[in-house]
């Protein structure tokens, strides 16, 4: 990369492999990303050429515009044929997808959930959930599935299981209506979780429109009664590009 | 008889990669989750390349390169054979602390890479390779105050002394693909995927006193956390 680099998550480059094995075009939609913001790249006004940008980089044309077309769906810039590329905004929120290992940012960050459920006849799969929980099933779930975006770029297929007897306490017209982990919280005493990282397969890419075996980082979560009843099992099939997970190690 | 496939809607399109690869991605996929199972013998190259949407060279291409990897066997009239499922590592708990992290290096082998040496700025950079059993599964880029650490152990194994103990230990995890090198070293496919692991252990006062960085193969990466459901934070 080049030294107009300011994106400053790319120091210790000189460290080996670390930083190649971050996705180029991930790093230009970082860095872009941030010469919009700070306003290197006005609103209103035109982005330096492909070419240029290309040229200046270092890097291939198809990358610049892998990481263009990115921005073009988060609606931050928009190319018309021969009169270059505009800014239209500046980024509106977060570009990187944090994993909540806490039960309020799993709360907030399922009432900033813009989508709509899909119900679900048959569970194509019971996940298996033996290797992260203690968590005994119960006997029926209610299973939903949807496609979340953020910032309009879909980034998660999810797949809920709800225990039967909640969701026909609650309805379902509420799953509809209200966040998930609102409608959960009273039924709700802990949540066993599992990460890990997989490829995506052909319908997860389709659904979130990624690349087939792109990596992908799976979110598996148990919700438990004060029983130790499973009363909630999640799957969430993320795009691995832009997770990021931060803890802090005690 | 002819099997179902179990993924019909595949854009080919949507990678850069060329198609015969992302077949072999595919078909290692249905071998590795049991669809194709070890002993069966895989529908017709014709079907094949009718099923996925592909040139019948295509097809060819992508069972050569698995045949190279000894997952399936071709015989003339005979059709393709799957031989085996192709290794994968068990998942391991990812250190939700200090204690852990001590712990969990000190379970593998560990070997020095070549790239160590004096960093510019006056600390002390080294590199290695860890091991479960015979698999390399990590890569770790040390740099480091010389001055805050004893000599008698490694840095990382230092972390849990109570000198550190109002040090802030920060770890980011973000995910990427191997490179020609990484996957050399670490035994993967190239493009293959790889969580990148930072920790940086920082003095009150801000100061990095060291950062540590991990290549792990993504297959062998596992976070398991639990917590109550509680909304009362802190």
């Amino acid at each position: 990369m080049s030294k107009t680099d300011t994106s400053g998550t790319t120091d210790m480059t000189s460290a080996f492999a670390f930083a190649d094995a971050t996705p180029i075009y991930v790093k230009l939609v970082m860095l872009f990303r941030g010469n919009i913001e700070s306003g290197i790249w006005p609103v209103g006004e035109n982005i330096p050429p492909l070419q240029t940008l290309a040229d200046d980089l270092g890097v291939s044309r198809a990358t610049v515009r892998q990481a263009m077309s990115f921005l073009e769906e988060e609606g931050i810039i928009q190319g018309v044929r021969g009169r270059g590329t505009m800014v239209l905004a500046k980024p509106k929120g977060r570009l990187w997808l944090p994993v909540a290992d806490n039960w309020p940012d799993m709360v907030l960050q399922s009432e900033q959930v813009e989508a709509e459920w899909a119900e679900i006849e048959k569970p194509l799969w019971e996940p298996d959930l033996s290797d992260f929980t203690d968590g005994k099933l119960v006997d029926a779930y209610h299973v939903l599935r949807r496609v979340l975006s953020q910032n309009g770029v879909p980034y998660l297929v999810g797949t809920s299981y709800i225990d039967q007897r909640i969701a026909d306490a609650v309805g379902t017209e509420a799953f509809a209506k209200q966040p998930l982990f609102d409608i959960l919280d009273p039924y709700l005493a802990h949540i066993d979780q599992s990460v890990r990282i997989d490829a995506a397969d052909a319908e997860t890419a389709y659904l979130i429109d990624i690349p087939l075996n792109a990596p992908t980082v799976v979110v598996r979560r148990a919700g438990l009664n004060a029983q130790g009843e499973i009363v909630y099992q999640g799957e969430g099939i993320l795009r691995g590009d832009f997770v990021r997970v931060e803890r802090d190690l005690a | 008889m002819e099997k179902a496939v179990r993924t019909p809607i595949v854009d080919f399109d949507q990678s850069d990669s060329p198609i015969y690869l992302q077949l072999v991605t595919l078909f290692r996929r249905q071998i590795s989750q049991g669809y194709w199972p070890v002993g069966e013998r895989l529908n017709s190259i014709d079907t094949l390349a009718q099923q996925f949407g592909v040139a019948t060279g295509t097809v060819r291409q992508a069972l050569a390169f698995l045949e190279r990897e000894g997952l399936v066997q071709r015989k003339r009239r005979l059709g393709t054979i799957v031989l085996k499922r192709p290794d994968t590592l068990a998942p391991m708990t990812m250190p939700r602390s200090r204690a852990d992290l001590v712990r969990f290096l000190d379970a593998m082998k560990s070997a020095p890479l070549d790239t160590s040496g004096d960093a510019s700025d006056g600390k002390t950079a080294e590199s290695h390779v860890y091991s479960r059993g015979e698999t390399p599964v990590l890569i770790e880029n040390l740099r480091f105050d010389g001055e805050a650490f004893t000599r008698s152990a490694p840095p990382m194994a230092q972390l849990g002394a109570p000198g550190f103990a109002d040090h802030g230990l920060r770890q980011t995890t973000t995910i990427g693909t191997a490179d020609t090198r990484t996957s050399q070293i670490l035994g993967i496919p190239v493009n293959a995927a790889v969580a990148l692991m930072s920790h940086s252990l920082t003095t009150p006062q801000g100061e990095v006193v060291l950062e540590a960085q991990w290549l792990i193969r993504g297959d062998a990466v596992n976070f398991v956390e639990s917590f109550d459901t509680t909304r009362v934070t802190g």
